[in-house]
Formats: structure tokens, C-alpha cells, sequence
């Protein structure tokens, strides 16, 4: 048997069938919450935001158009426009902490120092401006192409390619401050 | 011709991976990639991006992806959309008010206030009293 697609599943939800939701978001949920946290670095907004991005896929499933997008790049722009809405609230700080992740090898000196660089780097990502960070998501940790990463943020390929140079830029520029920085 | 700025330039865009540069660029690029400086470049690039994957957030188990489905379920349980059928209830609701009040002010209009004489004490005195006059007086 033929599963249902997406998109047909977006049909049935659009006539109110929350079984046809429920479906989707057993698809595409983990998907969501971890594109938000990637953008917010705060595992419980992230979970709001996902949560209400599929509130939103319920109440508006109508105004789908599978002939300009696939649900992907829906969802994705929903995300997207969610995240970034609640990383510019007053408050909002992401949360760098998180990501000093257990390694089970032996801490060898050179073990260290990639750890150190990594965790550099997540302070580093953190400090982003939360578009420059969105971009560098969607096209390195979400795998999206610089057109689809695009329409993911609602703005033109070009604005797209700066934001993703200049994010680079400045995590480059971050890792190589801080390490001079600590290295006498 | 791709100088070697631009070679830069843009592979601080797309990244050390040139099967992920769009295909005009990749083209222009291809003969630069194997010069030493180029190679250093890429090199460099690509270790920001093995410690930024390195720095990436865990994948949600599936304990927190079934909380975050019920939680969403139930968002939607206390903020129903609007759906044809709700949106005809309310206008037929909202028609019938809409008659009922048109209804009564033509009443009104007609009629006069329709408060219960009970409620007003000085007609009802005035009431009395005009029917007593004539017992009193005769």
C-alpha cells in the first residue's frame, strides 16, 4: 500500500481530519523542533515554537499550494518566520551551555583542543545575529540549496548568500579571536 | 575567468564542499580548486564546518516529540479554527439576533416602552387613584 503523501495529507487536514495531522506531525515533527533550536539554542522555546508552527499547519492546511512548494519548504518558512519572531522578543537569549557535549574518546591534547574549538564555536553561533545563524542552519545542518534556503526565510538568493558569507565570516573571525585570545 | 578573490568570496557563501556551489560557479571554480592557496582555503573552510556540525544541537528524542505532538493536539482542542460550518452557525446566530432586536425596536417604536406597570409606581398611583376618585367623591 501507497503511503499518503504530504501534501495529500494536507488535503484531508484541510477538511478538518486531525487524524491526517497527527500523521504529519509523527513525519515532520523532530524536523521542526530541531530546525527552531538550531535557530533559538533554547531547547523549550523550541518546543512552543514547533508546537505552534503545527497549529498553524491545522488552521491554515487550506491556503496550500502544491504546485508552488512542497510542505517541506512550507513548514519550513513557518518555522522559520516563528523562530525568528521569538528570537527578536526582548529577553530571548540563546543558550550557548548546551552544547558541551559528553566524548567518550580519551582526552588527548589534540581531543581537547577540538573540543575547545567546538565549544568556541557554539558561543560563537550563539552570538550570531539570529538571520546569519538561520541561514547557516538551513544550508549546512539542514542541507537546503541556497534557492530553497531562501524561500525557507522569505528573501531573494542574493540576500541569502550575504547572510550566509557574513555569518561565516564572523564565526571565523569568533573561533579565531577567542583563540588568540586564550593563547598566550 | 574566477579570480582568486572571488574564489574566496565565494567560498565563504557556499562553503568547502564545491558539489554544493551553484553548477556556473562550481564550473568557473573547478580549475582554481586544486591551487595550493585554494586548497588551504578549503581546508580551513571545512573545518568551521566539521566543529559547526560538531556544535550542533541533538536530534529531539521520541519521548519529547510525542509531548510536543499531544501539546500541539491540544492547543488546537482550545483554539478551534474557523471552519464553513462555524462561521454559517454564528451569522445564522448572529441573523437572529440581528431580527430579534429589529423586531423589538419595531415593537417599540409602535407601542411605546414596554416596561410592566408594576415597575413604574407613579402610573400605577395615578391608575389607582383614578379609580378610586369616583367611589370617594360619590
Amino acid at each position: 500500500m501507497q503511503a499518503d503523501t504530504d501534501e495529500s495529507l494536507l488535503k484531508r487536514i484541510s477538511a478538518g481530519d486531525q487524524r491526517a495531522l497527527r500523521l504529519l506531525m509523527d513525519r515532520h515533527m523532530a524536523r521542526a523542533i530541531r530546525l527552531a533550536e538550531r535557530v533559538l539554542r533554547d531547547s523549550a522555546a523550541a518546543d512552543d515554537v514547533a508546537q505552534e508552527a503545527f497549529v498553524r499547519v491545522w488552521k491554515h492546511a487550506s491556503r496550500f499550494d502544491e504546485d508552488r512548494a512542497q510542505f517541506t519548504t512550507w513548514l519550513y518558512r513557518i518555522v522559520m518566520n516563528l523562530a525568528l519572531d521569538r528570537a527578536r522578543r526582548p529577553g530571548h537569549a540563546p543558550l550557548d551551555d548546551a552544547l558541551d557535549v559528553a566524548d567518550s574518546a580519551p582526552d588527548g591534547e589534540e581531543t581537547l583542543v577540538r573540543r575547545e574549538r567546538v565549544r568556541l564555536l557554539g558561543s560563537g553561533l550563539a552570538a550570531l545575529p539570529e538571520r546569519q545563524r538561520a541561514a547557516l542552519t538551513l544550508f549546512h545542518l539542514e542541507g537546503l540549496t541556497g534557492r530553497e534556503g531562501a524561500a525557507a526565510m522569505n528573501v531573494s538568493e542574493k540576500s541569502f548568500e550575504s547572510l550566509l558569507g557574513r555569518g561565516r565570516a564572523a564565526l571565523k573571525a569568533w573561533v579565531s579571536a577567542s583563540t588568540k585570545g586564550r593563547t598566550p | 575567468m574566477m579570480g582568486k578573490e572571488e574564489f574566496r568570496e565565494t567560498a565563504m557563501i557556499y562553503g568547502a564542499d564545491l558539489t554544493r556551489w551553484p553548477a556556473g560557479l562550481r564550473a568557473e571554480a573547478t580549475p582554481l580548486a586544486a591551487e595550493p592557496w585554494a586548497v588551504a582555503w578549503l581546508a580551513e573552510l571545512a573545518d568551521l564546518e566539521a566543529d559547526l556540525a560538531a556544535a550542533d544541537v541533538d536530534a529531539p528524542t521520541p519521548d519529547r516529540v510525542g509531548r510536543a505532538i499531544a501539546g500541539t493536539l491540544d492547543r488546537i482542542a482550545a483554539r478551534p479554527r474557523l471552519s464553513l460550518g462555524r462561521l454559517v452557525a454564528w451569522a445564522v446566530a448572529g441573523a437572529g439576533g440581528l431580527a430579534a432586536s429589529a423586531a423589538f425596536g419595531m415593537i417599540l417604536a409602535l407601542h411605546g416602552p414596554l416596561a410592566p406597570p408594576a415597575l413604574d409606581p407613579i402610573a400605577f398611583v395615578i391608575e389607582a387613584g383614578d379609580l378610586a376618585l369616583p367611589g370617594l367623591g360619590g
